[in-house]
């Protein structure tokens, strides 16, 4: 069981994830304003 | 298209120089590995920002600076979608896969599978990755190859052997640590080529269009619709299929495939592995999205300036020697009066634009597109009658088109450097991976010799060698099989969802063990190749890129269900 544990995601979130989705959210939010302008 | 296949010496001596200076710097600077440590993970010393760099460099083919652009210039923005998914996958692995790979001290994601399950498992997995990247290596050559041999003339089967001598010779002599180094230099070139590029087309649109007027014209042209919200599963690219299906098929590619994995598991820490990650994880999306422009930037050029009806010379070719050459003219001649027409119709636009005029460009180039589709019905027709295939879809073709006719003297070369920079920057990572992977999940786990780490070095050079070799005879054959490019995206769907499922029953169900996942393996293998033929035969319809979703969760519930089974089996027993 211990060696299943050790092998199992441990690791808690971090402000680096955020950033990553937080940015991706405000490219999706851009093209979102491009597509609306020119459609 | 004549004058192709005469590159001038400015353009040679800029092509060559850069390769071979990247290529021979890159072989010099690594030319000590010593213990597999070295080898394999280049020390395990890299950097956050080589590692972005190398995950991104193996990732980004020669295709996707070929063909993206062509993509663009059909069908707009909307392929940037097809990328949503890998910053979500960046978190997951940093998250799970990571932490856990470095626990354990891996050299190969598969060195996981026997650690947690049995050796049986991690054999099989290892070999299925064989398979598929295997393949896949000799296409990343002979995917760019076919295409620059049918625009310059170059010999295909020298051009072949030339990309895959040049990536066997830093491979082979350094490993990871020399991988890694030649694709920060082979970064610098595709991003210093494609900006060039991208400012250069700007410079060549007339006087009055200024950046922000092209993009106005390419947004009345239909080419800015950068997102799709629909739920039509028939189209390709929506923000669902980016976020839905891109985040599981970035989780497999990031996640198990040892070409990428070994990029990162050359990491000095957890942290710095994280940081390369999440470093492609915040510029995938705006990098594509700056390859899809430039391919817009070179629409609104040839709003401007007359483009072939097929960008594909071979095409023109075929009709030029047959009976529908007349057809053809025809319709180039009514492409040409269409651009006459668009001409004055563009004027207008950009003195004053309006819906009225933004209805009729839209509607020119319905047309334009109409006289495409026509113009590759008579290239299959005129491809019949000479009994050859031809490729009608020109997308690979319209980029390398413009560079050749319109770049000056020198950035020519440049840009050809950068595609193949691109081909083997992902060739390098395929046979560093195979080479780890055959030599230490197989070779290594199965013999009883006692290799000394030295030893074990130069048995890893001596597979890269192989796959190097092995790469460049698939790509030397390749032309002869129909479709091979999508037989590889189809071998990699019939396996990848099958891996995908092995990992994730290993990280995230600790109840299960090896047996039922082997087994589960073994089970949903049969299941994925039955479904695949029984869609081929026309008796169900499932897209390939399906088998991947069917794979993984086949896996999952077949291995709880052989695992719960044999806990029942034993409690009886116990009873």
């Amino acid at each position: 069981m211990n060696k299943s544990k050790s092998m199992s995601p441990k690791e808690g979130w971090n402000k680096m994830y955020t950033l990553v989705l937080v940015t991706n959210l405000i490219y999706i939010l851009i093209f979102w304003v491009i597509t609306s302008i020119y459609s | 298209m004549e004058g192709f296949n005469q590159l001038h010496w400015e353009d040679w001596t800029v092509l060559i120089v850069t390769l071979l200076t990247i290529v021979l710097y890159g072989t010099y600077k690594t030319r000590k590995q010593k213990n597999v440590q070295d080898y394999v993970k280049g020390g395990s010393n890299s950097k956050w920002w080589t590692i972005g760099l190398s995950v991104m460099a193996t990732q980004a083919s020669a295709i996707t600076f070929l063909s993206t652009p062509g993509q663009a210039f059909h069908s707009g923005m909307g392929f940037v979608q097809f990328y949503f998914g890998v910053p979500i996958a960046m978190v997951v692995i940093c998250m799970v896969f990571i932490p856990i790979y470095h626990r354990l001290k891996v050299y190969t994601a598969y060195e996981y599978l026997e650690n947690r399950f049995d050796q049986k498992t991690r054999t099989l997995t290892a070999i299925l990755f064989l398979i598929q990247r295997g393949l896949a290596a000799g296409i990343t050559i002979f995917a760019p190859a076919i295409i620059l041999s049918a625009v310059l003339g170059w010999n295909l089967t020298l051009l072949n052997i030339a990309i895959g001598i040049l990536v066997i010779v830093y491979t082979v002599s350094g490993g990871t640590k020399a991988v890694s180094m030649t694709q920060k230099h082979q970064m610098a070139v595709i991003f210093t080529g494609m900006f060039v590029a991208f400012f250069l087309i700007i410079s060549y649109l007339p006087d009055d269009i200024t950046f922000s007027k092209a993009i106005e014209i390419a947004g009345a042209s239909g080419k800015m619709e950068v997102l799709d919200f629909s739920f039509d599963f028939n189209n390709r690219y929506t923000v669902w299929s980016g976020l839905i299906g891109g985040t599981f098929l970035a989780l497999s590619y990031f996640g198990t495939d040892q070409s990428q994995v070994q990029r990162y598991l050359s990491g000095k820490s957890v942290k710095e592995m994280q940081l390369g990650l999440v470093f492609n994880g915040l510029l995938k999306v705006p990098m594509q999205f700056f390859i899809l422009l430039v391919g817009v930037m070179v629409f609104v050029f040839y709003q401007f300036n007359p483009s072939p009806v097929n960008f594909n010379p071979a095409a023109e070719l075929v009709v030029k020697e047959s009976t529908y050459q007349n057809s053809y003219t025809r319709i180039k001649e009514q492409q040409q009066q269409l651009f006459d027409e668009k001409q004055l119709l563009l004027k207008s636009f950009t003195k004053q634009p309006g819906a009225e005029l933004r209805g009729e460009i839209r509607q020119m180039n319905n047309r334009e597109l109409e006289l495409r589709e026509q113009a590759k019905q008579i290239i299959d027709k005129a491809a019949e009658e000479a009994e050859i295939k031809v490729e009608t879809n020109d997308k690979d073709y319209v980029f390398i088109h413009f560079i050749l006719n319109n770049l000056p003297k020198g950035l020519i070369g440049l840009l050809l450097a950068v595609i193949l920079s691109a081909a083997m920057s992902s060739t390098a990572s395929e046979l560093n991976a195979l080479a780890s992977t055959t030599a230490l999940d197989l070779y290594k786990r199965n013999t009883s010799r006692e290799i000394t780490d030295l030893q074990m070095v130069h048995i890893t050079k001596w597979f890269t060698l192989a796959w190097g070799i092995l790469a460049i005879v698939i790509a030397c054959v390749a032309y002869l099989a129909d479709n091979l490019i999508q037989l590889v995206n189809i071998i990699g769907s019939i396996f990848y969802g099958n891996v995908l499922g092995i990992f994730l029953l290993g990280f995230f169900f600790k109840h299960i063990r090896g047996n039922a996942v082997f087994v589960g393996a073994i089970i949903t293998q049969i299941i994925v190749f039955a479904l695949y033929f029984l869609n081929r035969f026309e008796i169900i319809s499932l897209p390939y890129l399906w088998l991947n979703f069917v794979g993984c969760v086949s896996v999952i519930v077949i291995a709880h269900l052989l695992q719960s089974g044999h806990k029942k089996d034993q409690n009886s027993e116990d009873h």
